[in-house]
C-alpha cells in the first residue's frame, strides 16, 4: 500500500517537472532556435552584452554590438572613417571645422545633422568625464551652414582620432530612451542573458536584407562550443587554438582575422630581476615567438607595438639567440649552478616571476611556453594566472606580465605609448622613464598624422625594443567559427566590432 | 579481520608516500611539436594540448588535491564532532548558538564564502581547503549533536558526572569513542567530494590557474577534450574514485567485514 | 505564543547581525566597485574618474548612511539597484529565481523520493541489486563531475541527436536536464543514508517481535518502521535543501541557464556591493522558511530533530 503511494507520489513529482517545464517557466523569451529556418535571427554566442542602453555607461559594448557608432570608427586596415564627417580641417591650434555628409539618420528615422551631433557630443563630454582625457572639455558648435566648430582646451594633433574615442558614440535621447545610428537597434535587452536586435531601417539603403541578429550569453565556453556544434549559434567568437583545430576537423567554417589587439608582456623595471637591464635583454632573447605563433594558429612575431597594418607600427626585429642570452648573463655575473643548472648571482637563483590572467585564453599559453623556454635555459622560473591582473600590476608582485591591449583604438599611436612609457602614465605600473622616449613623446604630441609622425613612433618602439620596458610578443590573429549561414562574414578589429553593418549581407 | 584494514590503510599510506616523492618531469616544460601523444616510454601518461607531461600533471596535481582534501576533512571533522558534542552536551544557548553556526555554514553556499575568501586572502589549495572545511562543518555537527544526545541519556554518563568526573573526560574519553565509528562512516563516505567541490569552482573563475593544477582543475581544464581525447578526463577521474574507494572503505569498516548481519539476512 | 516570539526575534537577531557583517565584509574586499569599473574600461584610476564613478554609484556617502539606507529600503520592499548597471535587483532576483529554484528543489525531490525506494529495498535485500547501485553511485558522483556529464548529455543529445535545444528557445530541456542531474547526485548519497536508517530499524526488538508474530518482513520495514528513516532522509534533505541557493551553480554554466548563480559570478567581479549584501539577506529569509519547514515537518513525525 505505501509502496504504491510513494510510487504515486514520484509519478506525480514526475508529471509536475515536466508539465512546469513545458509550460516554458522562466522570464526570457530568447530567440526560436537557428540556422535554417529563413527570419530566423542570426544568433551569436558571447560572454556577456551591455548592461544598459545609457551611453555614458554602455558606449563601447554598444558600439561592438552595431548598436551605436562613433563619429570615426576603424575600418578593415586601420584606417579612420566616418559616415558623417566629409572633410576635417584645422583652423587653428585649438579649433577645428567639419563639413558634414547630412546622410546619416536615426534608427527613429530622424535626420542626424549637426546640431543633434553638437548636442550629443557636448552632452558626452558634460557627463563622462573620461572623454576629457585627451583634449580637455571639447566644445561642438552647430553652425549656420551646417557644418560643425569643433574647440578643444588643449591642443591634439589628431581630431578624428578623438572623435574615434570609444566614449564618443552618436545618440539622441527620446524621454527615458537613447537613440543611436548604427545597423542594428535594441529589440529586448535581457541583463547578462541576451540581447535581441533588429536592423535600423533607416541605417542604408541595404537595411531590408538585414535579418535579426540575437546575442546569447554563455558564462562557459565548454557550453558555447557545444551550441555552435549543435546548430544553436551561428558565430562564436574567441577560440581557442584547440577549438579551431576541432571545429576545422569537424568541417565547419572558421576565419582568422587580424586581432589588432597586441599581446606582450610588461617587464618590471622598478624590482626584482628584471632590474637588471641583461637579464630582460636576455629573457628577450630566450623566447621563441615562432613557437608561440604556432602554438596559437595564427598571427605573426610583433615587430612593434601596434598591429601590422597600422603604417606607424615598428620595424624592431625580434630574434631567438640562446646563445646571445648566455654570453649577457655570464657577462653580467650570473653563473649557471653545475648541480642544478639554474643561473645563480650572489648565491640566489635566478627566478623570474610571471603573471597572466585567464579572461583571454592566448595569454596563459604564451606564459607557459616562455616559462617552458626559460627553465630550459637555466632560469628558474613561478607562473600564477591570476584573477585580478589590475591589482598584480599595480602592487608590483611581478616580474613579467602577460597582457592583451588594443594599442590602437583610435587609430593612432600616440595614446598606448604614453600610457604606457610617460612619467604617471596608466599603464606604466613600474614608473619606468627614459628621457630620450620622454622627448619623443613630447613630439609625437604636436605631429599630425603623417610619415613624420609614423617615423617618430618607429623610434621610439625601437628604443623599446632595446631598453625593454615592454617585451614584444605576438601580433595575434582571432579565429572566429562561422555557420553556413553566415560563412561569409568578415570581423575586424578584434572584439571592436562584433556586429558590424555586412553581417548576414 | 583487522588485516584487510591494516593492508588498505598500508597502501594508501605507500600511495602517498610515493606521489610525494618520486621523480616527475617539470610541468612547465611545453611541448608544441608533441601535443597529445599516447602512453610512450618518455611520456608514461602522454601530454596535453600543449605538450606538458600528463604523468607529472597528475603528480603534483594530486599533491595538491590530497592536500586540500586532508585540510578540509581535518577542519570539518574535528571542529565539527567538538562542537556538535559540547552543543548536546551542554544545551540550552551554546546549542542553540553551535546550531545555528552549522546551519549558517551549511547554507551560506561554498560559492560565496569562497568568492569572499579568495578575494580577502587569495586562492589556493590551502585556502580551498579551509573554506571546504568549514562549509561541510554543519553536517559533523549536526551529526555529533545528535549522536551525543542519544548518549546523554544514557546510564553510564549519569553514573561518570555522580563519580565526578570532569566534562572533557566524560566528553573525551566515553562519549567520543562510543560516536566515533558512526562519524568515520559519514567522513568516509563524504571526504572525497571535496575535490568535486573543488572543480566545481573554476567554473566560476576561482582555481584557473592552469600553471598550478589539481585533479579537479585538470578535469576542468580538459573537459572540452572529452570526446577527442578522452585519457585526459579519465586519468583525473580514475584517481578520484580510487581516492573516494579508498575513503569508503577505509573508515566504513561494515563494507570491509560484513559484519551487521540483521534478522533480515 | 512566547516561543513563537522568541524564535521570531532569535531570527530577526540573526538577520540584522548578518547584515552588518555582510556590509563590512564586501568593503574589505581589495579592489573596490570602483577600481573594477574603471578597469573593465582600461581606464586609468586618476583622481577625477575615481571620484566621478564614486559619485555615480552612491559610495561617497559617509558608511552608516549607506547601511541605513540600504537596511530600510530593504525592509520596504526596494532591494536597491545594481551599482554597476542601475538595474532594479529585485526584479532580476525574481525573474532568475524560477530557474536555480526549480533546478534545487524539483531535482532534489526527485531525487529524494528515488532515494527512500532505493535505501529500502538496498536495506532489504544486502548485497542485492540496490544495494551495490546505491553504491556504485555514491562513488560514481564523487568521481565524475557533474560539468562532465552535462557536456556528455548535451553532446549527446544535442549535437550528435540533434533531437534537443538546449541553449536556443525558452531552454527548457536544459532545465530539465538540470533537474535530472541534481537528483541523480544526491539519490546516491541520500540512499545510503536511507539504507543505514532502515538497517537500524531491522535491528530492533518490534521489528523481531512482529516477524515472529508472521507479518511478512517486507511489509513490517515498509508499514511500520518507516518514520525513522523517513526521518533522516528528510534531515539529509533538508540540510541540501538549504544549499539550492549556490547548488546549481556549475549546472546554470554548463547548461547556459540564467540563474541566480551568473548574476552573483559577475556581482562578485565587479563588487556590486548591492547585489552580494542583498544576496546574502535573501539567503538568510530562505534559511528561516527551510528551518519552519523543518520544524513543521520533524513535529509532525513525532521525531526530534534527529542527525
Amino acid at each position: 500500500m505505501m509502496k504504491k503511494r510513494v510510487l504515486l507520489a514520484m509519478v506525480s513529482i514526475m508529471a509536475l517537472v515536466f508539465s512546469l517545464v513545458s509550460c516554458g517557466g522562466g522570464a526570457s523569451d530568447a530567440s526560436q532556435g537557428a540556422a535554417e529556418e529563413a527570419g530566423a535571427p542570426i544568433t551569436i554566442g558571447c560572454s556577456y552584452i551591455a548592461a544598459n542602453t545609457n551611453p555614458v555607461d554602455s558606449a563601447w559594448d554598444l558600439t561592438s554590438h552595431g548598436i551605436s557608432e562613433g563619429i570615426y570608427m576603424q575600418d578593415k586596415d586601420g584606417n579612420l572613417v566616418s559616415r558623417f564627417v566629409t572633410n576635417l580641417t584645422r583652423v587653428d591650434d585649438l579649433i577645428w571645422k567639419a563639413e558634414l555628409t547630412n546622410t546619416v539618420k536615426f534608427s527613429d528615422g530622424t535626420d542626424c545633422d549637426a546640431a543633434a551631433l553638437a548636442d550629443c557630443m557636448n552632452y558626452l563630454q558634460k557627463n563622462n568625464t573620461m572623454s576629457n582625457g585627451t583634449a580637455g572639455v571639447v566644445t561642438f558648435t552647430a553652425e549656420e551652414d551646417g557644418t560643425l566648430t569643433i574647440v578643444t582646451e588643449r591642443p591634439t594633433p589628431v581630431m578624428e582620432s578623438l572623435l574615434a574615442e570609444w566614449c564618443n558614440v552618436v545618440f539622441k535621447q527620446d524621454g527615458d530612451d537613447f537613440i543611436y545610428t548604427g545597423p542594428y537597434m535594441v529589440k529586448n535587452l535581457d541583463s547578462e542573458v541576451a540581447l535581441e536586435l533588429t536592423p535600423n531601417p533607416y541605417y542604408d539603403d541595404r537595411a531590408g536584407e538585414r535579418s535579426d541578429v540575437t546575442l546569447k550569453v554563455f558564462s562557459d565556453t565548454a557550453a558555447m562550443q557545444q551550441a555552435f556544434e549543435s546548430g544553436e549559434i551561428d558565430i562564436m567568437f574567441g577560440l581557442t587554438p584547440e577549438l579551431k583545430d576541432t571545429f576545422e576537423g569537424e568541417g565547419f567554417t572558421v576565419k582568422d582575422y587580424d586581432a589588432g589587439y597586441q599581446y606582450f608582456a610588461f617587464t618590471n623595471t622598478k624590482e626584482g630581476a628584471m632590474e637588471d637591464l641583461a637579464v630582460r635583454q636576455a629573457v628577450n632573447l630566450l623566447l621563441d615567438r615562432e613557437e608561440m605563433v604556432t602554438a596559437l594558429k595564427g598571427g605573426s612575431v610583433s615587430s612593434g607595438i601596434f598591429a601590422h597594418y597600422y603604417s606607424f607600427n615598428g620595424d624592431v626585429e625580434v630574434k631567438t639567440d640562446a646563445a646571445a642570452a648566455e654570453k649577457l648573463l655570464t657577462d653580467a655575473g650570473y653563473v649557471k649552478n653545475e648541480t642544478s643548472g639554474l643561473y645563480e648571482k650572489d648565491g640566489k637563483e635566478l627566478t623570474i616571476k610571471m603573471v597572466t590572467y585567464s579572461a583571454r585564453a592566448d595569454l596563459p599559453i604564451l606564459m607557459q611556453l616562455s616559462a617552458s623556454k626559460l627553465e630550459e635555459a637555466g632560469i628558474k622560473t613561478e607562473t600564477e594566472v591570476v584573477d585580478d591582473i589590475n591589482a598584480t600590476l599595480e602592487a608590483g608582485d611581478y616580474d613579467m606580465a602577460f597582457y592583451a591591449q588594443h594599442t590602437a583604438p583610435s587609430g593612432e599611436p600616440s595614446a598606448f605609448l604614453n600610457m604606457a612609457l610617460a612619467e604617471g602614465g596608466s599603464r606604466n605600473y613600474d614608473g619606468y622613464t627614459n628621457s630620450q622616449i620622454n622627448d619623443l613623446l613630447a613630439k609625437l604630441g604636436t605631429t599630425e598624422p603623417g610619415e613624420e609622425r609614423d617615423q617618430v613612433s618607429k623610434d621610439i618602439q625601437k628604443i623599446v625594443g632595446e631598453d625593454l620596458p615592454i617585451i614584444y610578443l605576438v601580433d595575434p590573429q582571432w579565429h572566429v567559427a562561422l555557420s553556413e549561414r553566415v560563412a561569409d562574414y568578415e570581423p575586424y578589429c578584434g572584439d571592436y566590432y562584433c556586429v558590424n553593418a555586412e553581417l548576414g549581407l | 579481520m583487522k588485516h584487510k584494514k591494516l593492508i588498505l590503510w598500508g597502501v594508501f599510506i605507500v600511495f602517498v608516500l610515493l606521489l610525494f616523492l618520486v621523480p616527475h618531469q617539470s610541468i612547465k616544460a611545453t611541448d608544441i611539436l608533441n601535443t597529445y601523444q599516447g602512453f610512450s616510454a618518455e611520456h608514461w601518461l602522454g601530454t596535453d594540448n600543449l605538450g606538458r607531461d600528463t604523468f607529472a600533471l597528475m603528480v603534483t596535481g594530486g599533491q595538491r588535491t590530497l592536500l586540500c582534501v586532508f585540510l578540509a576533512t581535518v577542519i570539518s571533522f574535528t571542529f565539527g564532532s567538538l562542537l556538535g558534542m559540547i552543543a548536546a552536551y551542554e544545551g540550552g544557548l551554546v546549542r542553540s548558538l553551535v546550531q545555528f553556526t552549522a546551519d549558517f555554514v551549511t547554507v551560506i553556499p561554498s560559492l560565496i564564502m569562497a568568492l569572499i575568501f579568495s578575494a580577502l586572502f587569495g586562492f589556493s589549495a590551502v585556502s580551498a581547503g579551509i573554506i571546504f572545511g568549514i562549509g561541510n562543518m554543519g553536517q559533523y555537527i549536526n551529526l555529533s549533536e545528535g549522536l551525543t544526545a542519544g548518549m546523554k541519556d544514557r546510564d553510564f554518563i549519569g553514573a561518570e558526572v555522580s563519580l565526578g568526573l570532569r566534562k572533557p573526560a566524560i566528553l573525551f574519553r566515553h562519549v567520543f569513542p562510543n560516536i566515533m565509528r558512526q562519524l568515520f562512516v559519514y567522513l568516509g563516505n563524504n571526504a572525497s567530494s571535496v575535490v568535486l567541490q573543488y572543480a566545481g569552482l573554476a567554473f566560476i573563475g576561482l582555481g584557473t590557474d592552469v600553471t598550478n593544477p589539481d585533479w579537479g582543475t585538470l578535469l576542468y581544464q580538459y573537459r572540452a577534450y572529452i570526446l577527442s581525447y578522452p585519457r585526459l578526463v579519465l586519468l583525473p577521474i580514475l584517481a578520484v574514485c580510487l581516492l573516494a574507494l579508498f575513503f569508503h572503505y577505509a573508515f566504513d569498516s561494515a563494507k570491509l567485514e560484513k559484519t551487521e548481519l540483521t534478522i533480515y539476512d | 505564543m512566547k516561543q513563537t516570539l522568541i524564535y521570531l526575534t532569535k531570527w530577526l537577531l540573526i538577520f540584522l547581525v548578518t547584515s552588518v557583517l555582510i556590509f563590512a565584509v564586501v568593503r574589505m574586499m581589495p579592489s573596490t566597485p570602483v577600481d573594477k569599473w574603471l578597469d573593465a574600461y582600461h581606464l586609468p584610476h586618476t583622481e577625477e574618474n575615481v571620484a566621478f564613478v564614486n559619485e555615480k554609484m552612491g559610495l561617497d556617502e559617509p558608511l552608516p548612511v549607506q547601511y541605513v539606507h540600504w537596511i530600510t529600503n530593504f525592509f520596504r520592499g526596494d532591494w536597491g539597484i545594481s551599482l554597476v548597471s542601475g538595474e532594479d535587483i529585485r526584479a532580476r532576483f525574481f525573474a532568475k529565481m524560477p530557474y536555480s529554484f526549480s533546478i534545487g528543489i524539483f531535482g532534489l525531490l526527485l531525487g529524494a523520493f528515488a532515494a527512500f525506494f532505493l535505501g529500502f529495498r538496498a536495506a532489504l535485500h544486502r548485497n542485492g541489486i540496490c544495494d551495490h547501485l546505491t553504491g556504485g553511485l555514491t562513488i560514481f558522483c564523487q568521481s565524475v563531475p557533474m560539468f562532465i556529464l552535462s557536456i556528455l548529455i548535451i553532446n549527446a543529445f544535442g549535437v550528435k541527436l540533434g533531437i534537443v535545444r538546449f541553449f536556443t528557445g525558452d531552454g527548457r530541456y536544459a532545465v530539465l536536464a538540470a533537474i535530472l542531474l541534481t537528483a541523480l547526485y544526491c539519490m546516491g548519497a541520500l540512499s545510503r543514508v536511507v539504507r543505514s536508517a532502515f538497517r537500524e530499524e531491522m535491528g530492533k526488538s518490534y521489528v523481531t517481535f512482529m516477524i515472529s508474530r508472521g507479518f511478512r518482513p517486507e511489509e513490517v520495514l515498509w508499514k511500520h518502521a518507516y518514520k525513522p528513516p523517513l526521518a533522516s532522509l528528510i534531515s539529509a534533505a533538508i540540510t541540501r535543501f538549504a544549499g539550492v541557493f549556490g547548488g546549481s551553480t556549475v549546472l546554470e554554466f554548463a547548461f547556459a541557464i540564467p540563474g541566480l548563480s551568473t548574476m552573483l559570478v559577475s556581482a562578485m567581479d565587479s563588487r556590486d556591493y548591492t547585489i552580494l549584501q542583498t544576496y546574502i539577506l535573501v539567503v538568510i529569509i530562505w534559511m528561516f522558511f527551510v528551518h519552519l519547514f523543518l520544524r513543521l515537518a520533524l513535529q509532525l513525525l513525532g521525531v526530534r530533530r534527529a542527525s
